[in-house]
Protein backbone atom coordinates (compact mmCIF):
# COMPACT_ATOMS: atom_id res chain seq x y z
CA UNK A 1 0.00 0.00 0.00
CA UNK A 2 2.81 2.36 0.96
CA UNK A 3 4.58 1.49 -2.29
CA UNK A 4 1.43 2.17 -4.33
CA UNK A 5 0.99 5.53 -2.61
CA UNK A 6 4.58 6.46 -3.39
CA UNK A 7 4.12 5.50 -7.05
CA UNK A 8 0.85 7.49 -7.32
CA UNK A 9 2.45 10.48 -5.66
CA UNK A 10 5.40 10.21 -8.06
CA UNK A 11 3.09 10.18 -11.09
CA UNK A 12 1.05 13.13 -9.81
CA UNK A 13 4.28 15.03 -9.18
CA UNK A 14 5.50 14.23 -12.71
CA UNK A 15 2.17 15.45 -14.15
CA UNK A 16 2.17 18.70 -12.19
CA UNK A 17 5.88 19.25 -12.71
CA UNK A 18 5.85 18.77 -16.48
CA UNK A 19 4.59 22.23 -17.45
CA UNK A 20 6.95 25.23 -17.36
CA UNK A 21 7.05 28.78 -18.71
CA UNK A 22 8.13 27.54 -22.16
CA UNK A 23 5.08 25.30 -22.44
CA UNK A 24 2.73 28.01 -21.17
CA UNK A 25 4.02 30.71 -23.54
CA UNK A 26 4.37 28.56 -26.66
CA UNK A 27 1.02 26.76 -26.30
CA UNK A 28 -0.93 29.95 -25.51
CA UNK A 29 0.64 31.85 -28.43
CA UNK A 30 0.09 28.98 -30.79
CA UNK A 31 -3.53 28.48 -29.67
CA UNK A 32 -4.39 32.15 -30.16
CA UNK A 33 -2.95 32.25 -33.69
CA UNK A 34 -3.40 28.75 -35.08
CA UNK A 35 -6.25 27.34 -33.00
CA UNK A 36 -5.49 23.75 -32.04
CA UNK A 37 -3.71 23.12 -35.36
CA UNK A 38 -0.41 22.45 -33.56
CA UNK A 39 -1.78 19.70 -31.32
CA UNK A 40 0.21 17.16 -33.37
CA UNK A 41 3.47 18.98 -32.52
CA UNK A 42 2.67 18.74 -28.83
CA UNK A 43 2.05 14.99 -29.25
CA UNK A 44 5.32 14.54 -31.20
CA UNK A 45 7.22 16.51 -28.53
CA UNK A 46 5.75 14.54 -25.65
CA UNK A 47 6.58 11.19 -27.27
CA UNK A 48 10.12 12.51 -27.88
CA UNK A 49 10.70 13.53 -24.27
CA UNK A 50 9.29 10.17 -23.13
CA UNK A 51 11.73 8.29 -25.41
CA UNK A 52 14.79 10.15 -24.10
CA UNK A 53 13.66 10.48 -20.46
CA UNK A 54 13.13 6.72 -20.38
CA UNK A 55 16.70 6.22 -21.63
CA UNK A 56 18.05 8.69 -19.04
CA UNK A 57 16.05 7.06 -16.25
CA UNK A 58 17.27 3.61 -17.30
CA UNK A 59 20.90 4.75 -17.50
CA UNK A 60 20.63 6.24 -14.00
CA UNK A 61 18.77 3.33 -12.43
CA UNK A 62 21.20 0.72 -13.81
CA UNK A 63 24.49 2.60 -13.45
CA UNK A 64 23.41 4.64 -10.36
CA UNK A 65 25.18 7.59 -12.00
CA UNK A 66 23.71 10.65 -13.74
CA UNK A 67 23.69 10.83 -17.53
CA UNK A 68 25.89 13.92 -17.77
CA UNK A 69 28.61 12.28 -15.71
CA UNK A 70 28.62 9.30 -18.10
CA UNK A 71 28.58 11.50 -21.21
CA UNK A 72 31.79 13.18 -20.08
CA UNK A 73 33.41 9.85 -19.27
CA UNK A 74 32.21 8.07 -22.43
CA UNK A 75 32.74 10.86 -24.99
CA UNK A 76 35.70 12.62 -23.41
CA UNK A 77 36.19 16.07 -21.91
CA UNK A 78 36.15 17.97 -25.26
CA UNK A 79 32.74 16.80 -26.45
CA UNK A 80 31.57 16.92 -22.83
CA UNK A 81 32.59 20.58 -22.70
CA UNK A 82 30.65 21.44 -25.86
CA UNK A 83 27.66 19.66 -24.36
CA UNK A 84 28.17 21.47 -21.04
CA UNK A 85 28.40 24.93 -22.65
CA UNK A 86 25.28 24.45 -24.78
CA UNK A 87 23.22 22.93 -22.01
CA UNK A 88 24.36 25.33 -19.30
CA UNK A 89 23.66 28.48 -21.36
CA UNK A 90 20.18 27.28 -22.30
CA UNK A 91 19.49 26.18 -18.73
CA UNK A 92 20.57 29.62 -17.53
CA UNK A 93 18.23 31.33 -20.01
CA UNK A 94 15.45 28.97 -18.93
CA UNK A 95 16.13 29.74 -15.26
CA UNK A 96 15.80 33.48 -15.98
CA UNK A 97 12.57 32.89 -17.90
CA UNK A 98 11.15 30.74 -15.06
CA UNK A 99 11.99 33.32 -12.37
CA UNK A 100 10.35 35.91 -14.64
CA UNK A 101 7.30 33.65 -14.83
CA UNK A 102 7.14 33.39 -11.02
CA UNK A 103 7.34 37.19 -10.76
CA UNK A 104 4.65 37.65 -13.43
CA UNK A 105 2.32 35.25 -11.59
CA UNK A 106 2.86 37.28 -8.40
CA UNK A 107 2.14 40.47 -10.36
CA UNK A 108 -1.18 39.00 -11.48
CA UNK A 109 -2.06 38.22 -7.86
CA UNK A 110 -0.89 41.50 -6.35
CA UNK A 111 -1.02 44.10 -9.14
CA UNK A 112 2.55 45.19 -8.20
CA UNK A 113 5.15 45.21 -11.02
CA UNK A 114 6.92 41.91 -11.66
CA UNK A 115 10.28 43.68 -11.40
CA UNK A 116 9.63 44.17 -7.67
CA UNK A 117 8.98 40.45 -7.31
CA UNK A 118 12.08 39.23 -9.19
CA UNK A 119 14.59 39.67 -6.31
CA UNK A 120 12.12 38.30 -3.75
CA UNK A 121 11.36 35.25 -5.90
CA UNK A 122 15.10 34.66 -6.42
CA UNK A 123 15.88 34.84 -2.68
CA UNK A 124 13.07 32.41 -1.81
CA UNK A 125 14.24 30.11 -4.61
CA UNK A 126 17.82 30.13 -3.36
CA UNK A 127 16.74 29.53 0.26
CA UNK A 128 14.52 26.65 -0.86
CA UNK A 129 17.36 25.08 -2.86
CA UNK A 130 19.73 25.59 0.05
CA UNK A 131 17.60 24.38 2.95
CA UNK A 132 14.58 22.32 1.83
CA UNK A 133 14.78 18.59 1.10
CA UNK A 134 14.78 17.55 -2.57
CA UNK A 135 11.72 15.31 -2.23
CA UNK A 136 9.71 17.98 -0.39
CA UNK A 137 10.43 20.59 -3.08
CA UNK A 138 9.54 18.21 -5.87
CA UNK A 139 6.29 17.09 -4.22
CA UNK A 140 5.03 20.53 -3.12
CA UNK A 141 5.47 22.27 -6.47
CA UNK A 142 4.64 19.22 -8.60
CA UNK A 143 1.36 18.68 -6.77
CA UNK A 144 0.46 22.41 -6.71
CA UNK A 145 1.04 22.46 -10.48
CA UNK A 146 -1.96 20.15 -10.75
CA UNK A 147 -4.11 23.26 -10.19
CA UNK A 148 -3.63 23.82 -13.93
CA UNK A 149 -6.25 21.11 -14.44
CA UNK A 150 -8.66 24.06 -14.19
CA UNK A 151 -7.71 25.03 -17.77
CA UNK A 152 -8.48 21.56 -19.05
CA UNK A 153 -11.91 21.65 -17.40
CA UNK A 154 -12.42 25.19 -18.76
CA UNK A 155 -12.30 23.73 -22.28
CA UNK A 156 -15.70 22.13 -21.62
CA UNK A 157 -17.07 25.04 -19.57
CA UNK A 158 -16.45 27.54 -22.37
CA UNK A 159 -18.76 25.52 -24.67
CA UNK A 160 -16.61 25.60 -27.82
CA UNK A 161 -17.65 24.19 -31.18
CA UNK A 162 -15.94 20.81 -30.80
CA UNK A 163 -16.44 19.98 -34.48
CA UNK A 164 -14.53 23.14 -35.36
CA UNK A 165 -11.72 22.26 -32.91
CA UNK A 166 -11.53 18.76 -34.36
CA UNK A 167 -11.30 20.27 -37.84
CA UNK A 168 -8.42 22.52 -36.73
CA UNK A 169 -6.58 19.64 -35.04
CA UNK A 170 -6.75 17.49 -38.17
CA UNK A 171 -5.70 20.24 -40.59
CA UNK A 172 -1.93 20.17 -40.94
CA UNK A 173 -1.55 23.62 -42.48
CA UNK A 174 -1.72 27.24 -41.32
CA UNK A 175 -5.17 28.85 -41.09
CA UNK A 176 -6.21 31.83 -43.27
CA UNK A 177 -4.12 34.92 -42.53
CA UNK A 178 -1.07 32.93 -41.36
CA UNK A 179 1.83 31.59 -43.46
CA UNK A 180 4.00 28.49 -43.52
CA UNK A 181 7.20 30.01 -42.08
CA UNK A 182 5.29 31.30 -39.03
CA UNK A 183 3.54 27.94 -38.73
CA UNK A 184 6.93 26.20 -38.62
CA UNK A 185 8.40 28.81 -36.26
CA UNK A 186 5.60 28.11 -33.79
CA UNK A 187 5.97 24.35 -34.32
CA UNK A 188 9.70 24.50 -33.52
CA UNK A 189 9.04 26.56 -30.37
CA UNK A 190 6.37 24.09 -29.21
CA UNK A 191 8.60 21.09 -29.93
CA UNK A 192 11.53 22.68 -28.09
CA UNK A 193 9.30 23.51 -25.12
CA UNK A 194 8.43 19.81 -24.74
CA UNK A 195 12.05 18.69 -25.11
CA UNK A 196 13.93 21.39 -23.13
CA UNK A 197 17.42 19.96 -22.33
CA UNK A 198 17.26 20.54 -18.57
CA UNK A 199 14.35 18.11 -18.28
CA UNK A 200 16.42 15.00 -18.98
CA UNK A 201 19.43 16.13 -16.93
CA UNK A 202 17.16 16.96 -14.00
CA UNK A 203 15.27 13.68 -14.33
CA UNK A 204 18.50 11.71 -14.32
CA UNK A 205 20.23 13.65 -11.54
CA UNK A 206 16.97 13.56 -9.55
CA UNK A 207 17.11 9.77 -9.85
CA UNK A 208 20.53 9.80 -8.17
CA UNK A 209 19.23 12.22 -5.50
CA UNK A 210 16.45 9.73 -4.78
CA UNK A 211 18.97 6.86 -4.81
CA UNK A 212 17.43 4.88 -7.64
CA UNK A 213 18.71 1.34 -8.14
CA UNK A 214 17.86 -1.23 -10.85
CA UNK A 215 14.81 -2.10 -8.72
CA UNK A 216 13.41 1.40 -9.41
CA UNK A 217 13.44 0.98 -13.18
CA UNK A 218 9.72 0.23 -13.30
CA UNK A 219 8.85 3.29 -11.21
CA UNK A 220 11.01 5.45 -13.46
CA UNK A 221 9.20 4.11 -16.54
CA UNK A 222 5.75 4.60 -14.99
CA UNK A 223 6.64 8.21 -14.15
CA UNK A 224 7.79 8.80 -17.72
CA UNK A 225 5.06 7.00 -19.65
CA UNK A 226 2.14 8.12 -17.45
CA UNK A 227 3.32 11.32 -15.80
CA UNK A 228 4.77 13.09 -18.84
CA UNK A 229 1.86 12.52 -21.26
CA UNK A 230 -0.66 13.50 -18.58
CA UNK A 231 1.50 16.56 -17.85
CA UNK A 232 1.39 17.31 -21.57
CA UNK A 233 -2.40 17.37 -21.27
CA UNK A 234 -2.06 20.34 -18.90
CA UNK A 235 -0.06 22.14 -21.62
CA UNK A 236 -2.84 21.26 -24.06
CA UNK A 237 -5.22 23.09 -21.68
CA UNK A 238 -3.43 26.37 -22.50
CA UNK A 239 -3.41 25.60 -26.22
CA UNK A 240 -7.11 24.78 -26.38
CA UNK A 241 -8.42 27.57 -24.13
CA UNK A 242 -6.43 30.20 -26.05
CA UNK A 243 -7.77 28.69 -29.27
CA UNK A 244 -11.34 28.94 -27.93
CA UNK A 245 -11.17 32.46 -26.45
CA UNK A 246 -8.61 34.41 -28.49
CA UNK A 247 -8.32 32.83 -31.95
CA UNK A 248 -11.91 33.63 -33.05
CA UNK A 249 -11.49 37.34 -32.23
CA UNK A 250 -8.00 37.54 -33.78
CA UNK A 251 -6.09 38.42 -30.58
CA UNK A 252 -2.49 37.18 -30.32
CA UNK A 253 -1.61 36.10 -26.78
CA UNK A 254 1.63 37.69 -25.61
CA UNK A 255 1.26 37.91 -21.81
CA UNK A 256 0.82 35.46 -18.96
CA UNK A 257 -2.31 37.36 -17.88
CA UNK A 258 -3.99 36.59 -21.19
CA UNK A 259 -3.02 32.92 -20.92
CA UNK A 260 -4.95 32.45 -17.65
CA UNK A 261 -7.95 34.64 -18.52
CA UNK A 262 -9.99 31.74 -19.99
CA UNK A 263 -10.00 30.08 -16.53
CA UNK A 264 -11.51 33.28 -15.06
CA UNK A 265 -14.06 33.47 -17.86
CA UNK A 266 -15.09 29.88 -17.17
CA UNK A 267 -15.00 29.68 -13.37
CA UNK A 268 -14.70 33.26 -12.13
CA UNK A 269 -12.25 34.34 -9.46
CA UNK A 270 -11.73 30.81 -8.11
CA UNK A 271 -10.84 29.54 -11.57
CA UNK A 272 -8.53 32.47 -12.17
CA UNK A 273 -6.90 32.00 -8.75
CA UNK A 274 -6.32 28.30 -9.42
CA UNK A 275 -4.81 29.01 -12.84
CA UNK A 276 -2.45 31.63 -11.37
CA UNK A 277 -1.54 29.28 -8.52
CA UNK A 278 -0.83 26.58 -11.11
CA UNK A 279 1.36 28.94 -13.14
CA UNK A 280 3.19 30.00 -9.98
CA UNK A 281 3.81 26.40 -8.92
CA UNK A 282 4.79 25.30 -12.44
CA UNK A 283 7.27 28.15 -12.92
CA UNK A 284 8.67 28.01 -9.38
CA UNK A 285 9.04 24.24 -9.65
CA UNK A 286 10.78 24.65 -13.01
CA UNK A 287 12.99 27.44 -11.62
CA UNK A 288 14.02 25.01 -8.90
CA UNK A 289 14.72 22.29 -11.45
CA UNK A 290 16.71 24.58 -13.77
CA UNK A 291 18.65 26.08 -10.84
CA UNK A 292 19.63 22.61 -9.68
CA UNK A 293 20.29 21.45 -13.26
CA UNK A 294 22.75 24.32 -13.73
CA UNK A 295 24.63 23.10 -10.66
CA UNK A 296 24.34 19.43 -11.63
CA UNK A 297 25.82 19.82 -15.13
CA UNK A 298 28.77 21.97 -14.07
CA UNK A 299 29.58 19.89 -10.98
CA UNK A 300 29.24 16.60 -12.85
CA UNK A 301 31.49 17.79 -15.66
CA UNK A 302 34.27 18.88 -13.29
CA UNK A 303 33.81 15.87 -11.03
CA UNK A 304 32.86 17.88 -7.94
CA UNK A 305 30.61 16.47 -5.24
CA UNK A 306 27.06 17.55 -5.91
CA UNK A 307 23.44 17.13 -4.91
CA UNK A 308 20.98 17.93 -2.22
CA UNK A 309 21.45 14.54 -0.61
CA UNK A 310 24.78 15.93 0.66
CA UNK A 311 25.07 18.69 3.25
CA UNK A 312 25.71 22.09 1.57
CA UNK A 313 29.17 22.15 3.17
CA UNK A 314 30.02 18.83 1.45
CA UNK A 315 28.93 20.17 -1.95
CA UNK A 316 30.01 23.80 -1.60
CA UNK A 317 31.07 24.32 -5.25
CA UNK A 318 27.78 22.85 -6.49
CA UNK A 319 25.84 25.32 -4.31
CA UNK A 320 28.05 28.21 -5.47
CA UNK A 321 27.21 27.39 -9.12
CA UNK A 322 23.49 27.31 -8.23
CA UNK A 323 23.75 30.67 -6.46
CA UNK A 324 25.78 32.32 -9.25
CA UNK A 325 23.31 31.00 -11.83
CA UNK A 326 20.39 32.51 -9.90
CA UNK A 327 22.25 35.84 -9.63
CA UNK A 328 22.96 35.86 -13.39
CA UNK A 329 19.30 35.10 -14.11
CA UNK A 330 18.16 37.95 -11.84
CA UNK A 331 20.65 40.33 -13.48
CA UNK A 332 19.25 39.42 -16.90
CA UNK A 333 15.68 40.08 -15.74
CA UNK A 334 16.56 43.38 -14.08
CA UNK A 335 17.68 44.72 -17.46
CA UNK A 336 13.83 44.92 -17.86
CA UNK A 337 13.85 42.44 -20.74
CA UNK A 338 10.31 41.09 -21.15
CA UNK A 339 10.26 37.58 -19.58
CA UNK A 340 7.88 36.36 -22.26
CA UNK A 341 10.22 37.54 -25.02
CA UNK A 342 13.11 35.95 -23.14
CA UNK A 343 11.15 32.68 -23.11
CA UNK A 344 10.60 32.90 -26.87
CA UNK A 345 14.34 33.34 -27.48
CA UNK A 346 15.11 30.58 -24.99
CA UNK A 347 12.87 28.15 -26.89
CA UNK A 348 14.47 28.88 -30.25
CA UNK A 349 18.06 28.63 -28.95
CA UNK A 350 17.05 25.56 -27.01
CA UNK A 351 16.00 23.98 -30.32
CA UNK A 352 19.48 24.78 -31.69
CA UNK A 353 21.31 22.88 -28.92
CA UNK A 354 18.91 19.92 -28.70
CA UNK A 355 21.21 17.58 -30.70
CA UNK A 356 24.05 18.29 -28.24
CA UNK A 357 21.84 16.95 -25.45
CA UNK A 358 20.15 14.01 -27.11
CA UNK A 359 22.88 12.44 -29.29
CA UNK A 360 25.18 11.69 -26.31
CA UNK A 361 22.26 10.17 -24.38
CA UNK A 362 21.58 7.81 -27.28
CA UNK A 363 25.27 6.82 -27.36
CA UNK A 364 25.45 6.18 -23.60
CA UNK A 365 22.15 4.24 -23.62
CA UNK A 366 23.75 1.80 -26.10
CA UNK A 367 26.90 1.21 -24.06
CA UNK A 368 26.98 -2.28 -22.51
CA UNK A 369 29.80 -1.17 -20.23
CA UNK A 370 27.30 0.93 -18.29
CA UNK A 371 23.98 -0.81 -18.88
CA UNK A 372 24.83 -4.50 -19.43
CA UNK A 373 21.79 -6.23 -20.94
CA UNK A 374 19.61 -3.15 -20.29
CA UNK A 375 20.98 -1.27 -23.31
CA UNK A 376 18.50 0.11 -25.86
CA UNK A 377 16.49 -2.52 -27.67
CA UNK A 378 15.68 -2.18 -31.41
CA UNK A 379 12.46 -0.21 -30.71
CA UNK A 380 14.18 2.29 -28.40
CA UNK A 381 16.94 2.75 -30.97
CA UNK A 382 14.53 3.23 -33.89
CA UNK A 383 12.59 5.83 -31.89
CA UNK A 384 15.81 7.43 -30.68
CA UNK A 385 17.17 7.78 -34.22
CA UNK A 386 13.84 9.09 -35.61
CA UNK A 387 13.77 11.74 -32.87
CA UNK A 388 17.40 12.58 -33.42
CA UNK A 389 16.59 13.33 -37.07
CA UNK A 390 13.64 15.53 -35.99
CA UNK A 391 15.80 17.27 -33.39
CA UNK A 392 18.56 17.98 -35.96
CA UNK A 393 15.98 19.28 -38.46
CA UNK A 394 14.53 21.60 -35.79
CA UNK A 395 18.03 22.76 -34.80
CA UNK A 396 19.01 23.58 -38.39
CA UNK A 397 15.73 25.37 -39.17
CA UNK A 398 15.33 27.30 -35.89
CA UNK A 399 17.51 30.38 -36.48
CA UNK A 400 16.73 30.88 -40.21
CA UNK A 401 12.99 30.63 -39.51
CA UNK A 402 13.37 33.00 -36.55
CA UNK A 403 15.12 35.61 -38.76
CA UNK A 404 12.78 35.11 -41.71
CA UNK A 405 9.61 35.54 -39.65
CA UNK A 406 10.99 38.23 -37.32
CA UNK A 407 10.40 35.99 -34.24
CA UNK A 408 7.13 34.67 -35.61
CA UNK A 409 5.70 38.14 -36.16
CA UNK B 1 40.29 19.75 -41.07
CA UNK B 2 43.26 21.76 -39.77
CA UNK B 3 42.97 24.43 -37.15
CA UNK B 4 43.90 27.16 -39.68
CA UNK B 5 41.13 26.00 -42.05
CA UNK B 6 38.64 26.09 -39.17
CA UNK B 7 39.80 29.58 -38.25
CA UNK B 8 39.50 30.78 -41.87
CA UNK B 9 36.01 29.30 -42.21
CA UNK B 10 34.98 30.92 -38.94
CA UNK B 11 36.36 34.30 -40.05
CA UNK B 12 34.55 34.13 -43.40
CA UNK B 13 31.28 33.16 -41.67
CA UNK B 14 31.68 36.00 -39.16
CA UNK B 15 32.42 38.50 -41.97
CA UNK B 16 29.35 37.34 -43.93
CA UNK B 17 27.13 37.57 -40.85
CA UNK B 18 28.51 41.03 -40.05
CA UNK B 19 27.96 42.21 -43.63
CA UNK B 20 24.44 40.77 -43.71
CA UNK B 21 23.53 42.41 -40.44
CA UNK B 22 25.00 45.73 -41.66
CA UNK B 23 23.00 45.53 -44.90
CA UNK B 24 19.74 44.79 -43.03
CA UNK B 25 20.39 47.59 -40.52
CA UNK B 26 21.09 50.27 -43.14
CA UNK B 27 18.72 49.19 -45.93
CA UNK B 28 16.22 52.00 -46.67
CA UNK B 29 12.57 51.31 -45.77
CA UNK B 30 10.46 50.19 -48.73
CA UNK B 31 6.71 49.68 -49.07
CA UNK B 32 6.86 46.11 -47.78
CA UNK B 33 8.90 47.07 -44.69
CA UNK B 34 6.53 49.91 -43.88
CA UNK B 35 3.45 47.73 -44.34
CA UNK B 36 4.93 45.07 -42.03
CA UNK B 37 5.69 47.72 -39.37
CA UNK B 38 2.21 49.28 -39.68
CA UNK B 39 0.40 45.95 -39.54
CA UNK B 40 2.52 44.89 -36.55
CA UNK B 41 1.68 48.08 -34.67
CA UNK B 42 -2.03 47.82 -35.55
CA UNK B 43 -2.13 44.15 -34.44
CA UNK B 44 -0.45 44.98 -31.13
CA UNK B 45 -2.87 47.88 -30.53
CA UNK B 46 -5.84 45.70 -31.43
CA UNK B 47 -4.62 42.91 -29.10
CA UNK B 48 -4.20 45.42 -26.26
CA UNK B 49 -7.70 46.89 -26.66
CA UNK B 50 -9.45 43.56 -27.18
CA UNK B 51 -7.71 42.06 -24.13
CA UNK B 52 -8.63 45.10 -22.04
CA UNK B 53 -12.20 44.70 -23.29
CA UNK B 54 -12.34 41.00 -22.30
CA UNK B 55 -10.76 41.76 -18.91
CA UNK B 56 -13.09 44.71 -18.24
CA UNK B 57 -16.15 42.67 -19.10
CA UNK B 58 -14.96 39.88 -16.80
CA UNK B 59 -14.23 42.40 -14.02
CA UNK B 60 -17.70 43.95 -14.20
CA UNK B 61 -19.17 40.43 -14.05
CA UNK B 62 -17.06 39.73 -10.91
CA UNK B 63 -15.08 37.00 -12.64
CA UNK B 64 -11.58 38.47 -12.19
CA UNK B 65 -9.92 40.43 -9.38
CA UNK B 66 -8.91 44.11 -9.32
CA UNK B 67 -5.13 43.46 -9.11
CA UNK B 68 -5.38 41.05 -12.04
CA UNK B 69 -7.27 43.65 -14.11
CA UNK B 70 -4.72 46.31 -13.11
CA UNK B 71 -1.93 44.05 -14.29
CA UNK B 72 -3.69 43.31 -17.60
CA UNK B 73 -4.32 47.01 -18.21
CA UNK B 74 -0.66 47.78 -17.41
CA UNK B 75 0.41 45.16 -19.97
CA UNK B 76 -2.00 46.63 -22.54
CA UNK B 77 -0.67 50.13 -21.92
CA UNK B 78 2.96 48.97 -22.26
CA UNK B 79 2.12 47.11 -25.47
CA UNK B 80 0.40 50.18 -26.92
CA UNK B 81 3.32 52.44 -26.05
CA UNK B 82 5.73 49.96 -27.63
CA UNK B 83 3.63 49.73 -30.81
CA UNK B 84 3.40 53.52 -31.15
CA UNK B 85 7.15 53.88 -30.62
CA UNK B 86 7.95 51.20 -33.18
CA UNK B 87 5.58 52.73 -35.72
CA UNK B 88 7.01 56.21 -35.23
CA UNK B 89 10.51 54.89 -35.90
CA UNK B 90 9.83 54.14 -39.60
CA UNK B 91 9.17 56.90 -42.13
CA UNK B 92 6.79 56.34 -45.04
CA UNK B 93 8.82 55.93 -48.27
CA UNK B 94 6.02 56.82 -50.73
CA UNK B 95 2.48 58.16 -51.09
CA UNK B 96 0.75 54.81 -50.46
CA UNK B 97 2.52 54.43 -47.15
CA UNK B 98 1.87 58.08 -46.23
CA UNK B 99 -1.84 57.27 -46.54
CA UNK B 100 -1.29 54.27 -44.30
CA UNK B 101 0.41 56.48 -41.71
CA UNK B 102 -2.45 59.02 -41.86
CA UNK B 103 -4.92 56.19 -41.17
CA UNK B 104 -3.04 54.39 -38.41
CA UNK B 105 -1.43 57.32 -36.57
CA UNK B 106 -4.72 58.80 -35.27
CA UNK B 107 -6.01 55.30 -34.43
CA UNK B 108 -3.04 54.64 -32.17
CA UNK B 109 -3.60 57.99 -30.41
CA UNK B 110 -7.31 57.16 -29.97
CA UNK B 111 -6.45 53.68 -28.66
CA UNK B 112 -4.24 55.23 -26.01
CA UNK B 113 -6.96 57.70 -25.04
CA UNK B 114 -9.77 55.14 -24.63
CA UNK B 115 -7.74 52.49 -22.76
CA UNK B 116 -8.72 52.61 -19.05
CA UNK B 117 -5.81 53.45 -16.74
CA UNK B 118 -6.69 51.18 -13.82
CA UNK B 119 -9.33 48.65 -12.83
CA UNK B 120 -11.28 51.34 -10.96
CA UNK B 121 -11.73 53.26 -14.24
CA UNK B 122 -13.57 50.36 -15.84
CA UNK B 123 -17.29 50.99 -16.37
CA UNK B 124 -19.78 50.01 -19.07
CA UNK B 125 -19.13 53.37 -20.68
CA UNK B 126 -15.34 53.00 -20.83
CA UNK B 127 -15.80 49.55 -22.36
CA UNK B 128 -18.24 50.99 -24.94
CA UNK B 129 -15.58 53.52 -25.90
CA UNK B 130 -13.14 50.71 -26.73
CA UNK B 131 -15.38 49.07 -29.34
CA UNK B 132 -15.22 51.65 -32.20
CA UNK B 133 -11.42 51.87 -31.99
CA UNK B 134 -11.14 48.08 -31.89
CA UNK B 135 -13.34 47.84 -34.98
CA UNK B 136 -11.35 50.50 -36.82
CA UNK B 137 -8.07 48.71 -36.06
CA UNK B 138 -9.59 45.42 -37.15
CA UNK B 139 -10.66 47.01 -40.42
CA UNK B 140 -7.18 48.47 -40.94
CA UNK B 141 -5.71 45.00 -40.43
CA UNK B 142 -8.13 43.42 -42.91
CA UNK B 143 -7.24 46.02 -45.54
CA UNK B 144 -3.47 45.84 -45.19
CA UNK B 145 -2.60 42.35 -43.95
Amino acid sequence: MKRLLAVTLGILTAIGGFVDIGDIVSTSESGSRFGVAHTWVLVVGIIGICVYAEMSGRVTAISTRPVFDLIRERLGPRIGLVNLLGSYLITLLTLAAEIGGVALALQLLSGASYLLWVPAAAIVLWLALWRVKFETLERVFGLSGLALVVLLVSIFWLHPDFADLKGQATTFSPPKGENWPTYFFMAIALFASAMTPYEVFFFSSGGVEERWTPRDLTISRINVFLGFPLGGLLAFGFLATSAIVFEPIGVDVSTLGQAVLPAGMAFGRIGLGLAILGVFAATFGAAMETGLSAGYTVAQYFGWSWGKFLRPRQAARFHVVVLVSILLAVAALLTTIDPIQLTEYMLIFSAVVLPLTYLPILVVANDRGYLGDKVNGPFANIMGVIYLIIVVAAAVAAVPVMIFTGMGG
Amino acid sequence: MRATSWAATGLVAAALAWGGAGYLATKPTDFHDYRVAAVGAAQTAYDALASADLTGTALLAGRVTGPYADSMLGDARDALAGAAKQFARVSPPDQRTQKMRDELGPLLIKANAVLPGTASDITDKTLDNLKPVEDALDQFLEEHE
